[in-house]
């Protein structure tokens, strides 16, 4: 669990986030030229209570009775007990994957995800794609790469066991001093999302009903004198809010009183987003064939892998796709026949000039 | 006369009708390489060579009208090639006697056929400075009695090309003929 | 103006009417007959199969058509080849992320593994570099080794406070020289 605390979410909503109980997880899909998928999940627990170890409600994917499942027992360096759970499933198909996912029971649960293959003939080759899709949770947040660079950005999507090694590595002060800007960025990125959405929603919810001064576009002009206030009120942001002080700071205190309802309203859309937990898992993937192309990172034993976190899809689609290739021999073949066939004869015309 | 009949038949792998085509050709096939070529042995292989070939080629003869102008054809071109081969061995041609013999011939007013070697003789010197092209055109104009299109069809050039080179070949046997008669 | 003459006229007249004559066709025909029957038992059979299997060749639509479509089959071939081998270069420069080790290949990676080439002792032209694909693994093989063994030591260094004072001191002395490298 790497949940980033967010100041303006406190008391309540931070004990909420403040929870380790899921298993390191790594999910391997293995996609076949059929479309069919063999899944894995490999968990690693130091969960000591059989009883808590690798419950269903607590582990990040789709798992049920009809997995394959086999669990083992490691030590690691410092003489600790790891439990090792695998888990494997063959899906016909990636609908078969989308089912599963509709009808999961996990905590990662209430974010949508969605699987995608697909195969296109070529004639010399044929391609394959796969994807998993995470829909986007804000519907009026800002994309990450308006804030961050793209040096910043390829280390904001990297695993984080390449983090730990560059920050621990021979250029460690370049790193940690990248890892900070990337906080701080993001930092400041989050906020503006919380009030971007809020805004998006109370207008979304008021709409036709206010005057000039309160339409999306003038509360939208005047967001960062939003972020002011809530961010000079950050301590005590749940008293004053409840007692309606903030809102009259942002909205006028007429506005606050006609629209109590609607800003509270609003404010629970915001915050159930982040009362989401979401479990952060790896994704691997196995293509057939050749690879040709991915927004993934490789791994020493040349495996696709995505790190999921609940960052990479606040505001954007998180889409972790690959593509690979297969020749078709035949098809090299026929061609191959063909093109000599049609040579041939054409040299035997210019040969035969009779 | 050769029909298409009896090139159906042919096509079909008939010996004996092949021989009976090969019996109507040769005569006239051996007749235009003779004249061209001025010796017996070459033109008869170059009839052979060309009866061979058409016995090959059957099946590209789709009407009678047009075997007679292909036969020719294959004949020009294996004269052709004969005569590249004979460049490098140039042959002599005793000038004097064969003027002696075309002047005696024609004083003798009519006087019966020459023999082979008397006209292969006479062409030869007749011929000497033509080209190979002109040699063929003036063969097939005024010896074997053909017209312009006919010769441009067998020879594969223009019909202006046709004229031109008949024009340079009678023009300069006139000239050789009233020279030395 | 034609410059035939009555001296030409007579002369044509004398070889117009010297046909060459065949003393017979049976030769010729047995010849033919003897040259067909060899082809036939051997070549003619695979001449007639390649006649029949190359016949659309003298069709001109199909001839073109054919040309067109094996022209861009070669086409599309070297179109896709050339798309996917750039998508799969641009793979090979994407990161790699290993269990211990991270192994990059951006450009300062390439500069520093010039750099241990350079201190090996070695000379390169100024402006070209040429390592083998072997010879770079080896170097990035040796540059991980040195990593683990780094940070073995480090962690050996932080471990004794004398140690490390000590370290410390001889880094501070040697820090011109290192960075001259």
């Amino acid at each position: 669990m790497n949940r980033r605390s967010i100041k303006l979410i406190v008391s309540l909503f931070l004990i909420l986030i403040v929870s380790c109980n899921e298993p390191e997880t790594v999910v391997t899909n293995i996609v076949h030229t059929d479309g069919s998928v063999t899944r894995k999940i490999q968990m690693k627990s130091i969960e000591g209570d059989v009883n808590k170890r690798f419950k269903v409600s607590e582990i990040q994917v789709p798992l049920d009775s009809t997995w394959i499942v086999r669990d083992s027992v490691d030590v690691d360096k410092k003489g600790d007990s790891i439990w090792i759970r695998t888990a494997v499933k063959q899906f016909k198909n990636v609908d078969e994957l989308n089912l599963a996912y509709k009808k999961d029971s996990s905590a990662n649960k209430n974010v949508p995800r969605q699987a995608g293959f697909n195969k296109r003939f070529k004639w010399f080759n044929t391609e394959f794609r796969f994807s998993e899709r995470i829909d986007k949770q804000l519907s009026y947040g800002y994309p990450v790469k308006d804030f961050l660079n793209s040096e910043e950005l390829l280390y904001f999507y990297s695993p984080e066991s390449l983090k730990h090694d560059k920050e621990t590595g021979p250029d460690s002060l370049k790193f940690r001093a990248l890892a900070d800007s990337i906080k701080h960025k993001t930092d400041l990125w989050t906020t503006k999302n919380i009030v971007s959405e809020w805004i998006g929603k109370f207008s979304d919810l008021t709409a036709g009903r206010v005057g000039k001064d309160m339409t999306r576009e003038s509360l939208k002009a005047r967001q960062d004198e939003f972020i002011q206030v809530v961010e000079s009120n950050n301590a005590k942001f749940d008293s004053l809010w409840q007692n309606g002080i903030i809102l009259k700071e942002l909205i006028g205190e007429e506005n606050a009183v006609n629209f109590k309802a609607e800003a509270d309203s609003a404010l629970g859309s915001v915050t159930k987003y982040f009362l989401v937990d979401f479990k952060d898992y790896s994704l691997r993937i196995v293509m057939p064939g050749k690879l040709i192309g991915t927004n993934g990172f490789i791994d020493s034993s040349h495996v696709l892998l995505w790190p999921v976190k609940s960052d990479f899809f606040m505001t954007e689609p998180y889409e972790m796709w690959a593509e690979s290739k297969i020749p078709n021999a035949w098809a090299w073949v026929v061609s191959g026949i063909f093109i000599v066939f049609v040579l041939s004869g054409v040299i035997m015309k210019i040969i035969k000039k009779d | 006369m050769i029909d298409l009949q009896l090139i159906e038949e042919c096509r079909g792998g008939n010996f004996n009708n092949f021989r009976k085509l090969v019996e109507l050709t040769s005569p006239f096939a051996y007749s235009v390489a003779f004249r061209m070529l001025g010796n017996e042995d070459q033109a008869k292989d170059v009839v052979q060579e060309t009866m061979v070939t058409i016995w090959q080629k059957l099946k590209k003869i789709k009407t009678a009208e047009v075997y007679k102008t292909w036969i020719y054809r294959i004949v020009v071109n294996k004269c052709y090639d004969e005569m590249r081969k004979r460049k490098r061995n140039p042959e002599s041609v005793a000038d004097e006697q064969t003027w002696g013999l075309i002047s005696n011939r024609i004083s003798e007013g009519p006087s019966p056929a020459l023999e082979n070697d008397e006209t292969a003789r006479i062409i030869s010197i007749l011929t000497e400075r033509l080209s190979t092209k002109q040699k063929a055109v003036f063969v097939l104009s005024d010896l074997e009695g053909m017209s312009n299109d006919e010769i441009s069809e067998i020879t594969g050039i223009s019909k202006s090309a046709v004229k031109a080179n008949l024009y340079h070949a009678r023009k300069s046997i006139s000239e050789k003929v009233e020279k030395y008669l | 103006m034609k410059p035939e003459s009555e001296k030409y006229n007579e002369v044509l007249n004398l070889l117009r009417k010297s046909k060459p004559v065949l003393d017979s066709t049976d030769d010729i025909e047995r010849e033919v007959i003897k040259r067909i029957s060899k082809v036939n038992s051997s070549g003619l059979r695979l001449s007639g199969v390649l006649d029949f299997l190359f016949s659309w060749v003298y069709i001109g639509w199909v001839r073109r058509t054919l040309i067109a479509a094996s022209a861009a089959l070669v086409l599309i071939f070297i179109y896709q080849q050339a798309i996917i081998l750039k998508r799969i270069d641009a793979i090979s420069r994407q990161t790699v992320v290993t269990d211990k080790e991270n192994l990059f290949t951006h450009s300062d990676e390439i500069a520093k593994l010039l750099m241990v080439y350079r201190n090996s002792g070695k000379r390169f032209p100024s402006k070209t570099i040429t390592i083998s694909e072997s010879q770079m693994n080896e170097l990035l093989e040796s540059v991980k080794e040195l990593q683990i063994k780094y940070k073995d030591l480090e962690n050996l260094i932080e471990g004794d406070p004398e140690l490390k004072k000590l370290v410390h001191k001889k880094l501070i002395e040697n820090n011109n020289n290192n960075l001259n490298l």
